[in-house]
């Protein structure tokens, strides 16, 4: 078992680079994702922690020891494609054997005919057969094993990844987006076999997607991505409620975040269209300056009554999808779009066009600064009224 | 219903083109065959006909073996071509994979060189490579009839173009399952690359086994003769009346061309019109 520290990784392609001074320690068997945008460099650390690629700077360790020297074979890595990458020409047992081939054979016990006829040869290739074996009941693979990866499903060629993966006993997985060629079903149930297989084998997994349902639902913790820079490495549930900065809250949460744009007035109040919130903000936050708000759609709460208070939106489309609907609507300056959830009971008396407000407790609203900051508000007793009121 | 039969009439053009060319191809070879069964008094006269009168193949075919010892062309020709093809592979395909998937300064450049290569006609070479061979003492050798053409710039290009098609992460995970670069050539590029391995050895095998040129410069002793330089001796021999038998050695040098041939022609054409894709 074993931690895997990067240090400050830069990696530069053809004069851009891709990554940013990486730094990232993963604990001994944990399972970690790396969340973020497609080409903002998640395959690129997958790689270099693997040691198929060379970082331009910085220093990669595993289980304490430096491995930037070490060809990948040696690393104690083991890593799952998003192509599968299985051999096309070698059947399901052959592929997930060949790792224990290369490294219990000698080059004389390998060769093709004559190679049986080595001494020992014959024993060591039982003993692989049995681990194969052990793999393929494992993962529910045994009457596949004599199938070529082109008369296997989506699904199946994964599991023979997996297989592949797993024969060598790594201290750690590499995963990059294994899910991603899945249809909708599949992937949530293989979501659950791969947090099964981490819990059983107690390995340490570093794990590519840019699903980021994916990421919240088998993490121990999250690395969000951006651009080469790793914005944020928390817990699922603190990246989603207590994320560092607006690129982190906007990626993180399906339907996506609202993000309202909003002004400090002379009393530090905030000013969000006809509503002001006071009591939120940092006391170091000056009158004038621009703010954007960010709430959950589970934060904004349905209102019909006019005269309630709350942000006046009017409603262009709802969604509803069984156990939950979602109202889309545009706030008062007609340009703002904001999604709110709510019981399918609520939605039914909505319609299109219908003007409904929008409350929300100002403990949850996530105010950011206009370069993305997050502005962390101070402890005391918010304050709401309604213009004029 | 116009339509259709436009459909059908130029269907049917098509295929007259075809035939018509084909069998312009293949006439020289239908005639080799019908000499090599007629008598000699057959093959002079005047007028055309394919099936002879008399069938005098047998008497034509057993000359063919007795007059010269094609059995012994034939056993040379086959250790030459197998050789080349060998030692062409075991250079062309390791340096096909630098190539196409490794990373080196120069890259470029070399391949740039192997285009040039592509280019130059073996023929340009014989007269240095006679004086390199005369040299070095392995002049009227099997060496000097398999080292020229060992370093095919043609395998060396067409199995590039196939390993660029390889992906990337087929080789990352060979690489993390404990191959060498090596054995990532031999174990996932070139079965990955079959068809074109195949292609690229039909052409070799054929070009090599057919060749007149080499044998001619290199060769003195008959005993080391490749079966097209062997039955050259038929021409030399008396009057010019062994026809027959030379035709009789020409169709038994082609036939286990043919027959090759056949066995993989569909991973030929697939190697080849692959590789013009690309
Ligand atoms: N071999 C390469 N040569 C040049 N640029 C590359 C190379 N590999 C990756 N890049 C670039 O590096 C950036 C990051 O690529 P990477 O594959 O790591 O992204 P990613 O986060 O895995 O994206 P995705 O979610 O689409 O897989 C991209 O802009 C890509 O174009
Ligand atoms: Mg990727």
């Amino acid at each position: 078992m074993a931690n895997v520290s990067a240090t400050d990784i830069t990696k530069i392609f053809g004069g851009t680079s891709v990554l940013n001074s990486v730094s990232l320690d993963v604990r001994d068997g944990e399972f970690l994702t790396l969340v973020g945008p497609s080409g903002c460099g998640k395959s690129t650390l997958l790689r270099i922690i693997a040691g198929l690629e060379r970082q331009n700077f910085g220093s990669i360790a595993i289980d304490g020891k430096a491995v930037d020297a070490v060809r990948p074979k040696m690393r104690n890595v083991a890593m799952v494609f998003q192509s599968y990458a299985l051999y096309p020409y070698m059947t399901a047992e052959e592929n997930i054997a060949l790792p224990l081939v290369m490294r219990k054979l000698t080059a004389w016990q390998r060769l093709p005919l004559i190679g049986s006829w080595m001494p020992g040869a014959r024993a060591r290739r039982a003993e692989i057969a049995r681990e194969v074996q052990d793999v393929a009941n494992a993962l529910g693979l045994g009457p596949l094993l004599s199938r070529k990866p082109s008369q296997m499903s989506g699904g199946q060629r994964q599991r023979v990844a997996l297989g592949r993966a797993m024969v060598r006993h790594p201290d750690v997985f590499l995963m990059d987006e294994p899910l991603s060629n899945l249809d909708a079903k599949l992937r949530v149930q293989m979501r659950e076999e791969i947090t099964g297989l981490h819990r059983r084998l107690g390995a340490t997994f570093i794990y590519v997607t840019h699903d980021q349902a994916e990421a919240m639902t088998m993490s121990d913790r999250v690395a969000v991505m951006k651009s080469g820079d790793i914005l944020q490495l928390a817990s699922p549930q603190q990246v989603y409620s207590d994320p560092e900065n607006i690129e982190v809250a906007k990626f993180i949460g399906s339907p996506q975040i609202n993000l309202i744009p909003s002004i400090v007035n002379e009393k530090a109040e905030l000013e969000i269209f006809d509503m002001k919130v006071a009591g939120i903000l940092p006391a170091s936050i000056r009158p004038g300056m621009s703010v954007t708000i960010g709430l959950r759609p589970e934060a904004l709460k349905l209102a019909l009554d006019d005269s309630s208070d709350g942000l006046l939106a009017h409603v262009t489309y709802v969604e509803s999808l069984g156990s939950d609907s979602y109202i889309h609507a545009k706030l008062v300056d007609r340009t703002t779009a904001v999604i709110a959830r709510a019981t399918p009971a609520e939605a039914a008396t909505i319609g299109n066009g219908t003007r409904v407000r929008l409350r929300f407790s100002p403990k949850e609203a996530l105010i950011f600064s206009d370069n993305g900051e997050r502005l962390r508000s101070n402890n005391c007793l918010p304050i709401l009224r309604k213009v004029g009121g | 219903m116009i339509a259709a039969r436009a459909h059908h009439g130029s269907a049917a053009l098509r295929h007259v083109v075809l035939i018509a060319s084909s069998l312009f191809i293949l006439m020289p070879f239908v005639w080799m065959v019908s000499l090599s069964i007629k008598s000699p008094q057959e093959a002079f006269q005047q007028t055309i006909s394919l099936i002879p009168s008399v069938f005098y193949g047998h008497e034509n075919y057993q000359r063919a073996f007795v007059d010269v010892p094609l059995l012994r062309f034939m056993g040379n020709g086959l250790l030459i071509c197998i050789s080349v093809l060998v030692i062409q592979l075991a250079i062309a395909a390791p340096s096909a994979y630098a190539l196409a998937k490794l990373e080196f300064r120069g890259r470029d450049a070399i391949f740039a060189m192997v285009l040039v290569g592509l280019l130059i006609p073996h023929q340009v070479l014989a007269i240095p490579l006679f004086i390199l061979f005369n040299k070095i003492g392995i002049l009227n050798s099997y060496a000097s009839l398999i080292l020229p053409g060992v370093i095919s710039p043609f395998g060396i290009f067409l199995l590039r173009q196939f390993f660029k098609a390889v992906p990337d992460d087929l080789i990352h995970a060979a690489r993390l399952d404990g191959l060498s670069e090596l054995s990532i050539v031999w174990r996932i590029m070139v079965p990955s690359s079959m068809s074109a391995v195949i292609a690229f050895s039909i052409l070799s095998v054929v070009s090599r086994w057919n060749d007149l040129f080499l044998p001619l410069i290199f060769i003195q002793d008959q005993q080391l003769l490749t079966p097209p330089a062997g039955i050259m001796l038929f021409r030399s021999e008396e009057a010019g009346n062994s026809y027959g038998p030379l035709m009789a050695a020409a169709t038994l040098i082609v036939a286990p061309l043919l027959i090759a041939f056949l066995i993989a022609q569909r991973r030929f054409i697939e190697g080849l019109t692959v590789s013009g894709l690309k």
